[in-house]
């Protein structure tokens, strides 16, 4: 029965990682007519182990422009998101707070009602944020939902903490600094690495805000490449760097799949933690 | 100062509120950037709204473009595309739903049921993974799983079945949509049950062991019960977003090929409107999508506060 | 203790790990962002006399380059400044329709489809562009558009008597779609004459599935590989051996006729799909777009495709540049194309779909230039002179002669180095940039590229062309634009469906009642009326 269950789970995750392993060995095998790319089937292994397409990978200007301008809207996103979220939810994590209803409900009917593309275009152009970062970041900077999870953290934080520092004299804006933020980590951790993956996955917003192509995010390189199979731009780096190699466009689809998702799956597991932490703290309170 | 307190004693409902503004005014400033955000980004753009009611000339701007009262969605509702892609979105998000909703409640049980923490935690990291990469390098890599020789093919061959180019064919690609998706998202949706899981008080249990009961009979029994409520709040809220039935999913994966089973209202308001031109129009489906949602979650969170899940309402 | 001081071992990594990518970023993109920010500085700070016209072109790839010999070129000659807006290719319609939404018009816009001209026209952001400017200061442009439309080249852009677009055409597109075989495959497999029938295509695709023409040993190569992006272009020499173009407007006997559903059409299907079912076809023409097809016939996979003559034939016989015939060629000595015009059927009728050389509507301007007569000019002396006066069209194509590139003895443009460079010639923005991305003159255009001894070459493999064209192409069809996706959608369905199999060809007249139900009649209705009225 335990046997069973284990060759169960394990059959899961093999699943779960074969499709990722596909594009590692299709990426990594030479461009011979019979490598990993055009052989059907299961495909285990590398014929040969080869980095010629991470070589040029790495020649490929536009996919380091496009990681760089990710890296960018994300750190600056999450900054503002923590910020301006946690600015936000305090308030209203007190009941007693005048009006609080009304503010509340003025933040939740966001989540059911919205004006559509082109009235939010014409305010990013309006306030001149068109083709910059700004329109990446701003417009999506505080998510209700999050401001829901840290308001009902915060307001199971027990109140004798915030009395006696008030019987010292502090004022709220203080208490909110030094005693409920610092109490508060794992769900300001877990907005953080939400608001962050949201970032790091996001692309339409830059497809309609951002026009200058130097300024788009990973995500829209990828797309070009992986999603409209348009080659032109990495062939041209083909072509600028003298390879001679031919390479299938199904083995640099893998490569710049991959390229893009490495330092993700590098990293991730060092702070999966947290969001697993912050699945609990909003899903089940307290 | 004084002006106000002496204001504030001649009205004893007032002087309640003024007193806790009073108390409060740091708390209140503090909300100003969030609420100002609130008002630029999300409560100015929603006079947009009236392009539904208007015919959209670009020259006068959206105010001004003449009053068409309801012309536009007369249009809409007698379009008969406008029906395919209603029913695709609600049959994928069903799909979804109902096939999507009970892989991570059976994945948590079964983790649940391993002994080794170090596997546990192992097959929890590597299936929450997918919900980290986007569809943008998730359709691509499924692009090359489900093509004609792709690995997905090869085995059925393995048991004499025809290829089929699953990305392409009408007959499928629903069931591919709602695979992937489950792909994706299984392990995240399963950490919820697995808290719940871990929560329940290991006594019982002991108490079941003591009496005979067999690892299935426990799940049976002890386990399932206690996830009830958590299985029903889920489910009631996953009801409230049936008609997003994933455009990001969608968006990249789908092409023309398969457009008749997986063209969804977003997807379509995209095209009308920014492809086509045709803002009124997109205009008028989106807000028909935005009433019916708004329906929805209020319903939803009433059903929620009435089978007693008043910690899970949405307010 | 040591727990965190794990946990804090983990977080460094990461953190470093991040600092790593966003150092190699940095790194890689400094040489790339220079020059480009340089450039910026120079347009901000340079000073710009008040009667100076500031044009603006759309910089789609990123080569703009206001420095450039020709852009200089231009600046001095027109006096005028020039700036470049940078824009995205793939998302250029919906950037531009937000654009314009929003109220902010640009100058001019690319070429819309004409569905989309009447469309702007019925917006009301567009200029009139009046006939007599574009005579006085467009004289190449305008007898090149005369050499092809007659003598009223205007006449499709032509609304109430007022014109609001400079029109486009792609001359070459007309006759441009050929089929190709490889020759070298032909003769391993043993066949000597290059197929002329349907039979003996046929033959020759079986012997290429089954008789392993690239020698490998491996049955990895298919007959014909193609794309179902769009019904026309899909598998065209087949249905024309049987004289039925799907897809477009042809007229037969005065009558207005689409190949979709002629019974033509029907047997061309009967043939598909036995070719299918015999695996001859690229089981995967459903899903290929452009790209899949390029690296299908580059890596020799597929012996016959269908494509653009041009592409079969070396690059200095007529666009210049590396087509795939010297990308095959250089992998295999063997290597050469057979090229004809299509394949004759049982009746001896034979062609391919093409384009329409007026395939979209043309060059249209902002409103706002109906206010500014002076900068509309501006525009077309610019265009006039960067797609039609040798001078500045080679300065902006090639840069200075005898200092970046010379005449060689074969009559084409020979680089000097260090410029026979690609990169040294981005750079120097050198032939990566066209101002109008518009109004190409072929016969001009490759004087330059093409090889004196190639030119009969190319002249003789364009002559196998057959000009095959949607016939409405350019006129106003409000009906069909509105039908038109739903129909396309519907007819490639059932195509695949029934190339594949999956539907039996006995259903086809159900098609054809279906089709015509979804709308297909009214289509036709209308487009008989607009050619009595205007083709008769």
């Amino acid at each position: 029965m335990d046997v069973f269950l284990y060759i169960l789970v394990a059959v899961l995750m093999l699943i779960t990682i074969y499709p990722f392993w596909t594009q590692i060995v299709i990426s990594l095998d030479g461009a011979g007519a019979d490598s990993a790319a055009y052989s059907s089937g299961i495909i285990l292994f590398p014929q040969e182990l080869s980095f010629e397409s991470y070589k040029l990978a790495f020649q490929f200007d536009a996919l380091w422009q496009g990681y760089w301008n990710t890296l960018v809207r994300t750190c600056l996103g999450v900054v503002l998101a923590v910020l301006f979220t946690s600015l936000t939810a305090y308030p209203l994590a007190k009941k007693d707070l005048p009006w609080n209803r009304t503010f509340t409900s003025i933040i939740l009917f966001t989540m059911l009602f919205g004006g559509g593309t082109i009235p939010s275009y014409l305010l990013i152009k309006e306030l001149g944020l068109y083709n910059t970062v700004w329109a990446l970041v701003l417009p999506g900077m505080i998510g209700t939902f999050n401001v829901l999870i840290m308001r009902n953290f915060f307001r199971a934080i027990p109140d004798e903490l915030e009395e006696s520092a008030r019987v010292d004299g502090a004022g709220y804006f203080r208490i909110f600094t030094q005693i409920v933020l610092p109490l508060s980590k794992p769900v300001l951790a877990t907005v953080a690495l939400w608001v962050g993956v949201g970032h790091w996955n996001a692309w339409f917003d830059s497809m309609i805000y951002i026009s200058d192509p130097d300024k788009q995010v990973l995500q829209i390189v990828l797309r070009k490449i992986i999603i409209q199979n348009d080659m032109s731009d990495i062939n041209s780096v083909i072509q600028n760097i003298g390879n001679k190699t031919v390479f299938s466009g199904r083995q640099l689809q893998a490569t710049v799949i991959m390229f893009s998702i490495l330092p993700m799956i590098a990293v991730y597991p060092f702070i999966q933690k947290y969001f697993v932490n912050g699945v609990m703290v909003g899903a089940i309170k307290g | 100062m004084n002006k106000m307190t002496q204001a504030a004693r001649s009205n004893y409902g007032k002087s309640e509120t003024w007193q806790k503004v009073k108390q409060y005014r740091v708390l209140l400033i503090m909300l100003i950037p969030g609420m100002l955000y609130y008002l630029i980004f999300h409560y100015l753009p929603m006079y947009g709204v009236v392009l539904a009611f208007k015919d959209f000339k670009i020259t006068r701007g959206i105010l001004g473009s003449p009053w068409v009262g309801l012309d536009v969605f007369n249009k809409v509702f007698s379009d008969n595309y406008f029906y395919v892609v209603l029913k695709n979105t609600i049959v994928i998000s069903f799909y979804k739903l109902i096939f999507g909703f009970p892989v991570p409640i059976v994945f948590a049980l079964l983790l649940s049921e391993i002994s080794s923490a170090k596997f546990k935690k192992a097959a929890q990291t590597v299936s929450y993974l997918p919900h980290f990469i986007s569809w943008v390098v998730l359709g691509g890599i499924f692009f090359t799983i489900f093509s004609l020789e792709g690995s997905v093919n090869t085995i059925l061959q393995w048991f004499g079945v025809d290829p089929v180019l699953f990305m392409a064919d009408d007959r499928y690609f629903r069931s591919i949509l709602v695979a992937t998706s489950i792909f994706q998202g299984f392990g995240w949706g399963s950490i919820i049950y697995f808290a719940a899981i871990s929560s329940i008080d290991p006594q019982m249990y002991e108490a079941a062991i003591i009496d005979g009961a067999g690892r299935f009979k426990r799940m049976i029994y002890i386990s399932i019960p206690m996830l009830v409520p958590v299985i029903a709040i889920m489910l009631i809220l996953s009801m409230s977003g049936i008609l997003d039935a994933g455009f990001d999913q969608i968006f990249n994966m789908y092409n023309i090929r398969v457009m008749n089973v997986s063209d969804i209202i977003d997807t379509y308001v995209y095209r009308k409107g920014l492809v086509e031109m045709n803002y009124s129009y997109a205009t008028a489906v989106g807000l028909f999508k935005s009433l019916v949602a708004l329906i929805l979650i209020v319903s939803v969170n009433r059903v929620v506060k009435f089978i007693g899940g008043k910690d899970h309402a949405l307010w | 203790m040591n727990k965190n001081k794990r946990r804090w071992t983990a977080g460094v990594l990461a953190m470093m790990m991040m600092l790593l990518i966003i150092l190699a970023g940095c790194g890689k993109n400094d040489p790339v962002n220079t020059p480009a920010n340089e450039e910026e500085k120079k347009t901000e700070t340079g000073e710009t006399p008040k009667d100076k016209k500031k044009l603006m072109f759309w910089n789609l790839d990123g080569n703009g380059n206001a420095d450039s010999y020709g852009v200089q070129a231009i600046k001095d000659k027109f006096d005028v400044d020039i700036e470049f807006v940078a824009a995205s290719r793939e998302v250029f319609n919906e950037q531009l329709n937000l654009k314009i939404a929003s109220g902010e018009i640009p100058d001019w816009w690319k070429e819309p489809s004409f569905s989309e001209y009447d469309k702007f026209l019925q917006q009301e952001v567009a200029a009139e562009i009046p006939q007599e400017l574009i005579e006085e200061h467009m004289p190449k442009y305008v007898a090149w558009l005369k050499r092809f439309l007659g003598d009223d080249p205007y006449k499709y852009v032509r609304r109430d008597g007022k014109i609001y677009g400079l029109p486009v055409l792609w001359d070459i597109g007309s006759d441009g779609m050929q089929l190709g075989f490889r020759e070298d495959w032909l003769k391993k497999v043993g066949i000597a004459k290059t197929p002329e029938t349907i039979e003996e295509m046929e033959a020759a695709l079986t012997a290429f599935r089954n008789d392993d023409p690239d020698g490998n040993n491996k049955k990895d190569t298919y007959g014909i590989t193609g794309s179902a992006e769009n019904v026309a272009g899909m598998f065209s020499s087949v249905f024309g051996a049987y004289d039925a173009y799907p897809d477009i407007f042809r007229e037969k006997d005065g009558k207005v006729v689409r190949g979709e559903i002629e019974p033509g059409a029907k047997q061309a299907l009967e043939v598909l799909n036995r070719w299918y079912k015999n695996e001859l076809i690229d089981p995967e023409f459903v899903v290929n777009k452009g790209e899949n097809v390029e690296d299908k016939v580059l890596t020799g996979k597929t012996g016959a495709i269908e494509y653009y003559w041009w592409a079969f034939l070396p690059g200095n016989a007529f666009l210049g540049g590396e087509q795939w015939y010297d990308k095959l060629k250089a992998k295999n000595p063997e290597f050469n194309w057979a090229i004809v015009g299509g394949v004759k059927g049982p009746e001896g009728k034979y062609g391919m779909s093409q384009y329409h050389p007026s395939y979209a509507s043309g060059v249209m301007f902002s409103k706002e230039l109906n206010n500014d007569r002076e900068k509309l000019i501006k525009y077309l002396q610019v265009f006039e002179a960067s797609q039609f006066d040798p001078e500045i069209y080679e300065k902006l194509n090639f840069g200075e002669k005898d200092k970046t590139w010379k005449l060689s003895d074969k009559g084409t443009v020979e680089f000097i180095a260090p410029y026979t460079d690609e990169k040294e010639r981005q750079r120097a923005g050198i032939g990566v940039y066209s101002m109008a991305g518009s109004f190409n003159d072929y016969d001009f255009q490759t004087s330059y590229t093409s090889d004196e001894s190639l030119r009969q070459l190319a002249k003789d493999t364009r002559a196998k062309g057959t000009p095959n064209i949607d016939i409405l192409a350019p006129l106003n069809k409000p009906v069909y634009n509105e039908y038109q996706d739903k129909l396309k959608q519907f007819t490639l369905q059932n195509y695949v469906d029934f190339i594949t199999g999956r539907k039996s060809l006995n259903e086809f007249d159900a098609f054809v009642n279906d089709w015509k139900k979804m709308g297909g009649d009214k289509v036709l209705e209308e487009a008989q009326k607009i050619y009595d009225e205007n083709l008769k």
